[in-house]
């Protein structure tokens, strides 16, 4: 495998272009992946919980890169092998399975502000749901605006749109479909009260 | 929407100055309305960040497939074990391989469905004055291009219910995609049309098989056996067999 180096990957991550995105993340995957899996392996994790696992830590390394929150000079490595630890370690202390790691109680902030992103909060899940049933243009618009944090001038290029200005209507129009179908939901409403 | 959406928006992600903030925050506290706004907002802002968590880890998934093949996982425990144990546990895989393949004992959901899945070939006729626009998404989804595919068709407002291939073509471009639910929709589309129903019954079971949902695969391909004698039911019987190997 040839060795890409971490600023190049972290170009391919931003670049707005989801092939390139996706690139940058299989390198990632053939790189770390037997790493982790041997670790989890060892630990009392099966197969598919490692593929889990190492797919959120993924999710979670590609949030904190949009969010600027990730330094350059960090190590990718260094920086996915502590999300997944630190996951497996909060994970496994749910199995409730005694295990020889250390520290196994030590939950930290960070750790609790992971889940949070991942799971979200009841409103969210159900408005997820709804999101599955918005066309697949604002599927794709809305994800690539409020999950990928492309600009308006990316994602009138990514979509072929002839404008910006057609993109940021068509986005505020998407929205509007969204809020309309949440609004109706009587379960959001029920989750609202609670 | 009542209040300015790009003004909520720049409030959420900590966009604003600090006098534009405590000002914001200063209207929320007079207006309830703008409050709740902010609030829907902020959900749906989060209800599409766990949708796209669960759109990227289907394509997580498919980078999955593609490079942990299993000889890769068995090379690279031998790699990294204890050499002694590395070569221990790789017999002992090769040996539990073999007797597998040798008896079939429980082949997984996962290895049945990509034992018997086969992305629907969706033909069109060409005669004649055959829509330029159906050409286009037809080749879209033979280069199976099931995104762009999707918002092509999508575009052309077509009725699907009245076209039950291409409700099975969509099918399968919503499974291809992670989108099983959707997926099923379609198939389930098709099956109202009687010619159509065997195959969309077919694909609804393999949908099941492929989230894991056996008993529902299971009735879905008893229904196939009892309903025909065609080689949809040769299939869905031979694929009961292999299902009644799976613990479930």
């Amino acid at each position: 495998m040839k060795e890409i180096r971490d600023a190049i990957l972290l170009d391919w991550i931003i670049s707005g272009d989801n092939k390139r995105r996706d690139a940058a993340f299989e390198h990632i995957y053939k790189k770390y992946y037997p790493s982790v899996e041997g670790h989890v392996l060892r630990n009392q994790g099966t197969l598919e919980e490692v593929k889990d696992l190492f797919q959120d830590a993924v999710i979670v390394f590609y949030n904190q890169v949009l969010r600027g929150n990730f330094k350059r000079e960090s190590s990718i490595k260094t920086y996915l092998f502590a999300i997944c630890k630190n996951l497996w370690l909060k994970r496994l202390s749910k199995k409730k399975v005694k295990t020889d790691l250390e520290n196994l109680n030590e939950q930290s902030d960070e750790q609790m502000g992971i889940d949070e992103m991942l799971i979200g909060n009841e409103e969210e899940q159900l408005i997820a749901q709804l999101v599955e049933q918005l066309g697949l243009s604002c599927q794709k618009l809305l994800t690539l605006f409020y999950y990928d944090k492309l600009s308006m001038k990316q994602i009138q290029k990514t979509l072929g749109l002839t404008s910006v200005q057609v993109a940021k209507n068509k986005k505020l129009k998407c929205m509007k479909k969204l809020r309309e179908m949440v609004l109706q939901n009587p379960k959001y409403v029920r989750a609202l009260k609670k | 929407m009542e209040h300015n959406l790009e003004h909520i928006e720049q409030y959420l992600t900590g966009d604003l100055s600090k006098e534009e903030k405590a000002a914001f925050e200063n209207q929320m506290k007079v207006d309830q309305q703008l409050a709740e706004e902010v609030e829907l907002i902020r959900n749906m802002t989060g209800g599409i960040r766990l949708y796209g968590h669960k759109k990227l880890k289907s394509e997580l998934d498919i980078i999955h497939k593609k490079v942990i093949t299993p000889k890769e996982k068995g090379r690279f425990r031998l790699l990294n074990s204890k050499w002694i144990f590395g070569v221990a546990a790789s017999l002992a895989v090769l040996l539990v391989a073999y007797v597998a393949w040798q008896s079939k004992i429980s082949p997984t959901a996962e290895q049945l469905y990509a034992e018997y899945h086969q992305a629907y070939d969706w033909t069109i006729s060409k005669r004649g004055n055959t829509d330029e626009q159906l050409m286009k998404i037809h080749q879209l989804y033979q280069g199976r291009n099931y995104e762009a595919f999707l918002q092509q068709t999508e575009q052309l407002q077509l009725d699907i219910s009245k076209d039950p291939p291409l409700a099975l073509a969509m099918g399968q471009a919503y499974g291809a995609i992670g989108q099983t639910d959707q997926a099923r929709n379609y198939f389930k589309m098709a099956e109202a049309n009687a010619l159509f129903s065997e195959e969309a019954l077919w694909y609804q079971a393999l949908s099941y098989l492929k989230t894991g949902s056996i008993s529902e695969a299971v009735n879905t391909l008893e229904v196939i056996k009892e309903q025909s004698s065609t080689s949809f039911a040769k299939k869905a019987d031979q694929l009961l067999r292999e299902l009644g190997k799976i613990k479930h």
